[in-house]
């Protein structure tokens, strides 16, 4: 649909709104009364959905309804000349149901969130998640759960694929579990996911596991990603295993350049972006890597009309139409592995004579320690 | 079978082109070969000349009557079946008083009240049917008339009288965990109890039961239907609790509560065991249920056991009916 060719023919402010309300998908039927009430009027209103009938993004139909509840008369309910709704009799009163012109919206409708899985980095305990589940528990009050994934903390773990692949198998055992116990309760939808940091990698090697095929996601929010951009979601999405995928970078994300030395098949999504063509790219370019949870930026996000919202709520076709939005060169390399290697083996080596120097530290305690009680001893 | 003469059975006719559905009249006309029409003015005239052409007999239209009369357009309850095998009950009916009336025919009854007018036993159901003649009013605008008595106008406003034959129907097929009451009665006053009570009755005469079956409640079946959104559209639900009631509807002309977002958020939210009693509108696609004949509108009140269908059907579409409430108040 291009919108900017009715610019000419209707208020840009109505163009807005009956485009938010259209995007927004929040029902099958468009109605002219919360158009009219933002002060437009219902012929301008009508104009444009009508124009918008002709485009083929709303139906144009005559519906009965009847005169005495105003409720919906299907034609083969008509014959029974009895209201569903309010059982008014049209023969007893000698009336009919009267005809009203009604809009439907031919494209997607918005979603909800059936539940959500929180994951976060590995240099953490997870504290933003306390503020998350605060704020995601006053959003979706009682109809999505909140599951906070936490892992134990790991640093010198980050640094070995075997790790992640361990880690990523515990958390898919968590999830079977999770999947079982919500279907248990009613939610047969697969969770969204919101990951941060050393969890989308973890969540990228928990999609690649054979073991785990089964397991199924609905739409799936990045913030600081560390996944190599190259990685393949869009065989993941066309398979069925996530829905969609927002990939939020920071401008002043300092963290992800780092992890593509430190962790083996990370690279700088959370900066550069996600190169399969079905993943929404955005940027928010004052944002570092801990931004994205912080209190203010966090209720930012997630409030109605925030990126995340949006994401998760509306319907497909309108999920790329956030500020921020953006391609990224899909000439990105990763680092050379000249440099990569001996910076990891730096890394990895590094907290070796640390970790010698503080034994010996501790030994020459011990020796100076024992050393005064032989003395003693003798003195004695 | 009592033979009918042609002029009797012109007669029936003509109260079949009345009390039917058109769809239901052209289905008729259509498996018997007969030229169909555009309107119920040519089905009637279509109708009498096949009959006089000896095209349209009565066994036929005792066969068509038995499949669509008193299905759908109607009130169902569903009570607990009969503890008794088939064997049982036709020994039980054989002995009665109402013997005769074993696989007796109807076609040209219209007593004025409820009467027990046959009694089926087959090889899978056992099946009561009561008919009663009915009136309703309609409202003819044009008749209406002014007139001035003793210095006061007095408006007089008409109605004719319309007559049609209605069913009352007890049936138990075997191996169902149900039985149903078939009404074709409104809902009003005491129509529905002293039909059941003449479906107790006869059972209780008949010596298959010795107090009224109980009810198959199906206010679990409403909740389930309302979260089946795959195989049933709900249109709206009304949720007590005791002290009040929620109600969801949406007056959508297509779709249901799930394309509504706000309606969506709030029935998600919804504790089944908080709500008691549920009541729900709901529609069956033929599209996704095979077996139906017709997309089906129906209500099913769960606290009073009631299920009341909006559109003339048939016989096997009740059933799918039926059997899938049955399934979803299992969970």
């Amino acid at each position: 649909m291009e919108w900017e060719k009715l610019a000419a023919r209707h208020k840009p402010a109505l163009l807005s709104a009956v485009r938010d309300r259209i995007a927004a998908g929040t029902s099958r039927v468009v109605e002219l009364r919360p158009i009219t009430d933002l002060g437009f009027s219902t012929s301008e209103a009508a104009s444009l959905l009508d124009e918008l009938a002709e485009q083929k993004v709303l139906e144009r139909t005559e519906v009965l309804r009847c005169p005495s509840c105003n409720g919906h008369i299907a034609q083969d309910v008509l014959v029974n000349q009895v209201c569903p709704q309010c059982n008014h009799d049209f023969r007893e009163k000698g009336d009919e149901p009267t005809k009203v012109i009604t809009y439907l919206l031919l494209g997607g409708l918005s979603r909800d969130v059936p539940w959500l899985v929180a994951i976060h980095g590995f240099n953490s305990q997870g504290e933003w998640q306390r503020d998350f589940a605060w704020l995601a528990a006053n959003k979706f009050r009682y109809h999505a759960p909140v599951l906070m994934y936490q892992f134990p903390m790991s640093r010198y773990g980050v640094m070995l694929r075997w790790r992640h692949l361990q880690l990523a198998a515990e958390l898919a055992e968590k999830l079977v579990l999770a999947v079982q116990h919500a279907e248990k309760h009613g939610i047969t939808e697969p969770p969204d996911v919101v990951l941060h940091s050393f969890g989308s990698l973890l969540f990228a090697a928990l999609l690649d596991l054979p073991n785990y095929k089964n397991l199924r996601f609905g739409r799936v929010i990045i913030a600081g990603g560390i996944i190599d951009p190259r990685y393949d979601f869009d065989r993941h999405i066309v398979a069925g295993r996530c829905q969609a995928v927002l990939n939020h970078c920071a401008g002043k994300d300092e963290a992800v350049g780092l992890a593509q030395i430190m962790m083996p098949t990370a690279g700088p999504c959370g900066t550069h972006g996600l190169l399969s063509k079905a993943v929404v790219n955005i940027r928010s370019s004052n944002y570092k890597h801990g931004s994205f949870f912080e209190g203010e930026t966090l209720t930012e996000n997630l409030s109605v009309g925030g990126p995340w919202d949006h994401f998760l709520r509306r319907p497909m076709a309108y999920l790329a139409d956030l500020p921020g939005h953006f391609t990224p060169a899909a000439n990105w390399k990763p680092l050379s592995a000249l440099i990569v290697v001996p910076l990891r083996v730096l890394c990895i080596a590094l907290p070796l004579p640390v970790l010698l120097m503080a034994l010996n530290g501790w030994f020459q305690d011990t020796k100076n320690l024992l050393g005064s009680i032989l003395r003693s001893h003798r003195v004695g | 079978m009592v033979e009918l003469s042609k002029e009797q059975l012109k007669d029936v006719a003509k109260s079949i082109v009345v009390g039917q559905g058109n769809q239901f009249v052209k289905e008729l006309l259509r498996d018997n070969q007969i030229p169909i029409g555009l309107n119920k003015s040519d089905f009637y005239k279509n109708m009498m000349d096949a009959i006089d052409g000896g095209r349209l007999t009565e066994v036929m239209l005792v066969a068509w009557l038995e499949e669509v009369e008193g299905w759908g357009n109607q009130h169902i309850h569903l009570h607990e079946p009969l503890a008794r095998s088939l064997d049982e009950v036709r020994q039980l009916v054989a002995a009665s008083d109402y013997a005769d009336l074993l696989n007796a025919t109807a076609v040209t009854e219209f007593p004025d009240f409820l009467e027990l007018t046959s009694i089926a036993i087959s090889e899978a159901a056992f099946t009561l049917s009561w008919h009663k003649g009915n009136s309703s009013w309609t409202r003819v605008k044009r008749k209406d008339y002014r007139d001035e008595q003793e210095g006061d106008v007095y408006e007089f406003r008409a109605f004719r009288e319309r007559s049609n034959r209605t069913v009352v129907r007890y049936e138990w097929v075997v191996g169902k965990p149900y039985s149903a009451v078939f009404i074709q009665l409104p809902n009003e006053g005491t129509l529905h109890a002293d039909a059941t009570n003449e479906v107790w009755r006869v059972l209780v005469e008949l010596g298959l039961i010795e107090v009224p079956l109980p009810r198959v409640p199906l206010t679990k079946s409403v909740h389930g239907f309302r979260q089946d959104a795959a195989q049933v559209t709900a249109t709206s639900a009304k949720l007590h609790a005791e002290g009040g009631y929620a109600e969801f509807v949406t007056t959508l002309p297509e779709g249901g509560i799930d394309q509504v977002e706000a309606l969506r958020k709030l029935d998600r939210a919804v504790e089944d065991d908080d709500f008691p009693r549920a009541d729900g509108k709901f529609k069956l696609s033929d599209e996704v249920h095979d077996g139906l004949s017709r997309p089906l509108t129906v209500e099913v009140i769960g606290g009073d056991s009631r299920i009341r269908l909006w559109v003339q059907c048939k016989r096997e579409d009740v059933y799918l009916l039926t059997d899938l409430l049955w399934e979803h108040g299992l969970a």
